[in-house]
């Protein structure tokens, strides 16, 4: 047998120039965002993730008017705020990531999110209080809010004409209303009980004064499974068992076909939601009203369930720019004409309450301005605070719903354990919990 | 007359030729891969599963500290009851569809082979078209197909009097057997077929011959003889049970009946990604390969008690 021995050294030698090849280039293009030039003639190049519609259009307007910090928007799925963590550790993470308040608490205590308050600091004054304070963590900010989630009654103005029941105002009359309504036609109830969507339960529970964590010294304590949750658990529990509420998965095509023919009869939810019933209901136009939230005293408050901030990660090598695009994003008219308009969105900078996009009158709402009841809401509204691990509470919730769904536990069993989860689940973070 | 050729050849020149350094460049690239992709993973998921992080007070710039604890990640798993009855769900899901998909593999595998079946091709074909289906969009479709609102299937069946629901906390996990069941089918049966085809066919004439019908033919020969086949089917269809997590997935989109935890790969996403403990996460996977381990032994076993009886 002939070995040629000069062959196998030119392969060898191309196999090894190919993987050198590999290597390096490999290397070049896990690069994260940004550059290190610092020169002041090429511009900083920013990276942004997240998912609100038509962001696009709000940072094609800055990249116009400032050549020298230019901005890359990167769209993702809300659900992908779960790769965040990961992306982090990779070094693969965009600049400025979009991110929920609840989020925000677990990226803060891993560490993940830079400290911008030495450059936004004196910015507080454009926010919403308590939309600022959805970013702050001990003596530091974490992040810019974006967006706010007051609570209104949206419902349908002809059915409750048709069945003569009057839009109730107190929790009480909402009980009676259901009643009536459903009794005089079993096909229509006076809203769904949607089991994958925790935040209309937190939503409640706010509402009743409740709160996710309070924070005890140096630990956190859950109040989840607090006073507050038995009041909204027994009034879930007395719609579902007298049969007044529709149960559906929402975002399903059997959700929207349930609100399309008229099986659902209104909706109390958040800022973001008028969009979509437009969107997805379009032939009931002018058929929709909205009103302040029922409460326990018929005068609010009604509650904010907190919306999204833009944070910057510690992997991004421009902090002071970042922060820069960010301020201007969630405060700038301009900005918050696109982020309304197109976004859906309910803004936290104060300028953005008076924004004409967001107090317009709108055909589909019968002449109404949907956006101004939220502004009203958003005035008297009440907010539980965040803690660690709040997605396995939530998790724990939805999984629970299903079960009362079937008739297999009760809503005061479902907040317990969810509150459970979420105890066992910061714990096993390691931190003190109680 | 050898002596003589040995003798004029002359004593031989230099050492013997073997193979030389061949075989380590060809098995090289796999190796490389093979530690980096798949043993590298496993050691540092081992080790992670060891320790665990502390933190001190609210979390916030305070320390964060790396700790062993040894068996302690797998205590917590194995006290986690929903990851538990997850196993069990899978376990029964098991006990139920594999026996079931493998079956109908044979079964198809054996009609087309016989001679009762024209159209081989064309019914080979159709069979294995729901493997090229990506399981996601293989899952969208049934889930389409479950929902009551939107499913033909669900408002035909009513017009005949008949009122079912595919994702009621009771049929669910069916639902998910019958996705993949229409998923793996084809290429099982594809994989059966091979294998009948490599039986010789005077076997067949001479079975024929002693008078064997072509059902006779297919349990005392055909199935013996492609044994092997089957056990590997078995094993990938066991480990892929295991593994269930695409279709339960999907199907938690269009229904709650599908919990978070619904099934061990569910609950390890959960826990590694969406609570980011990543040392109990590791735990939950090593627990799971365990069992895979497990019962890829036990068919193994089972296989060679077999061929030692045979």
């Amino acid at each position: 047998m002939n070995t040629n021995y000069g062959k196998i050294a030119k392969v060898s030698i191309a196999l090894a120039s190919a993987t050198a090849m590999l290597l390096v280039s490999g290397c070049g293009s896990s690069a994260a965002g940004g550059n290190d030039d610092s020169s002041s003639s090429s511009p900083v190049k920013l990276t942004f993730s997240g998912w609100v519609p038509h962001i696009e259009d709000a940072v094609d307007l800055w990249n116009e008017e400032n050549p020298d910090i230019q901005v890359e928007f990167k769209r993702i799925a809300n659900d992908a705020m779960k790769n965040y963590s990961s992306q982090i550790e990779a070094g693969v993470a965009s600049d400025i990531l979009q991110v929920s308040g609840d989020a925000l608490v677990d990226l803060v205590i891993e560490q993940q999110v830079q400290d911008i308050s030495k450059y936004v600091n004196d910015k507080s004054s454009l926010f919403t209080e308590s939309d600022w304070q959805s970013g702050v963590f001990g003596d530091g900010v974490y992040g810019v809010p974006q967006d706010s989630c007051p609570t209104a009654l949206m419902y349908r103005k002809d059915i409750f004409e048709q069945y003569g029941v009057s839009v109730p105002k107190t929790w009480d009359e909402y009980l009676d209303a259901a009643r009536k309504l459903h009794s005089a036609n079993p096909d229509v109830y006076i809203t769904a009980f949607t089991p994958n969507e925790a935040s209309l339960f937190i939503q409640d529970f706010y509402q009743e004064g409740g709160t996710l964590y309070d924070v005890d010294g140096d630990t956190w304590k859950v109040m989840l499974d607090s006073g507050a949750s038995q009041t909204v658990a027994d009034r879930y529990q007395t719609l579902i068992d007298e049969g007044l509420v529709k149960i559906v998965d929402m975002w399903t095509p059997d959700f929207w076909s349930a609100v399309n023919d008229g099986t659902i009869a209104s909706f109390n939810y958040q800022a973001w939601f008028p969009v979509l019933i437009e969107e997805n209901a379009p032939d009931l136009s002018g058929k929709w009203a909205v009103t302040q939230s029922p409460s326990d005293s018929g005068n609010g408050p009604s509650s904010n369930v907190g919306g999204g901030l833009n944070t910057i990660p510690v992997t991004s090598k421009h902090p002071e720019e970042a922060s820069e695009f960010i301020t201007w994003l969630n405060s700038d008219e301009k900005a918050l004409d696109i982020l309304i308009e197109k976004g859906g969105l309910f803004p936290a900078a104060k300028a953005g309450l008076e924004n004409e996009t967001l107090n317009k009158t709108s055909d589909y709402w019968g002449g109404q301005a949907p956006g101004a009841e939220f502004v009203k809401a958003a005035k008297n509204a009440v907010k539980g605070s965040t803690g660690p691990q709040v997605d396995a509470g939530f998790t724990a919730l939805k999984d629970g719903f299903a079960k009362v769904a079937n008739k297999q536990d009760t809503m005061g069993n479902v907040v317990t354990k969810a509150a459970d989860a979420m105890r066992k689940a910061a714990s096993d973070k390691g931190l003190s919990v109680k | 007359m050898s002596d003589s050729s040995a003798s004029i050849q002359g004593p031989r020149r230099g050492k013997r030729r073997g193979p030389g350094l061949a075989p380590y460049f060809f098995v090289g690239p796999f190796a490389v891969a093979f530690t980096v992709f798949l043993l590298s993973p496993l050691l540092v998921a081992v080790w992670s599963s060891l320790f665990t992080v502390k933190r001190s007070g609210l979390g916030f710039g305070g320390t964060k500290t790396s700790v062993f604890i040894g068996m302690g990640n797998y205590q917590a798993a194995l006290q986690n009851k929903q990851f538990m009855s997850g196993f069990g769900r899978v376990l029964l899901f098991g006990v139920v569809q594999v026996p079931l998909m493998l079956g109908l593999a044979l079964l198809f595998a054996l009609l087309i082979d016989s001679t009762l079946v024209r159209f081989k091709r064309v019914a080979q074909i159709v069979l294995f078209i729901p493997y090229a289906v990506p399981a996601v969009i293989a899952a969208l479709l049934w889930g389409f197909l479950y929902q009551p609102g939107v499913s033909p299937i669900v408002k035909g069946l009513r017009t005949i009097g008949l009122d079912v629901n595919f994702l009621a906390p009771d049929s669910v996990l069916w639902s998910t057997a019958n996705i993949t069941t229409w998923c793996y089918v084809g290429v099982n049966m594809v994989m059966i077929y091979s294998a009948l085809q490599a039986i010789p066919q005077d076997i067949y004439e001479a079975a024929r011959i002693d008078g064997a019908s072509e059902a006779r033919i297919a349990w005392s020969i055909k199935i013996p003889m492609i044994m092997p086949t089957l056990i590997v089917t078995l094993f990938l269809s066991i480990i892929g049970t295991i593994q269930l997590f695409n279709e339960p997935t999907v199907l938690r989109t269009v229904t709650s009946n599908v919990s978070s935890e619904f099934t061990p790969l569910m609950s390890i996403v959960n826990t590694a990604f969406a609570q980011k403990n990543q040392n109990l996460g590791s735990a939950m996977s090593v627990i799971v390969a365990l069992v895979a381990f497990i019962l890829s032994a036990v068919i193994n076993l089972a296989q060679r008690k077999w061929e030692e009886k045979s």
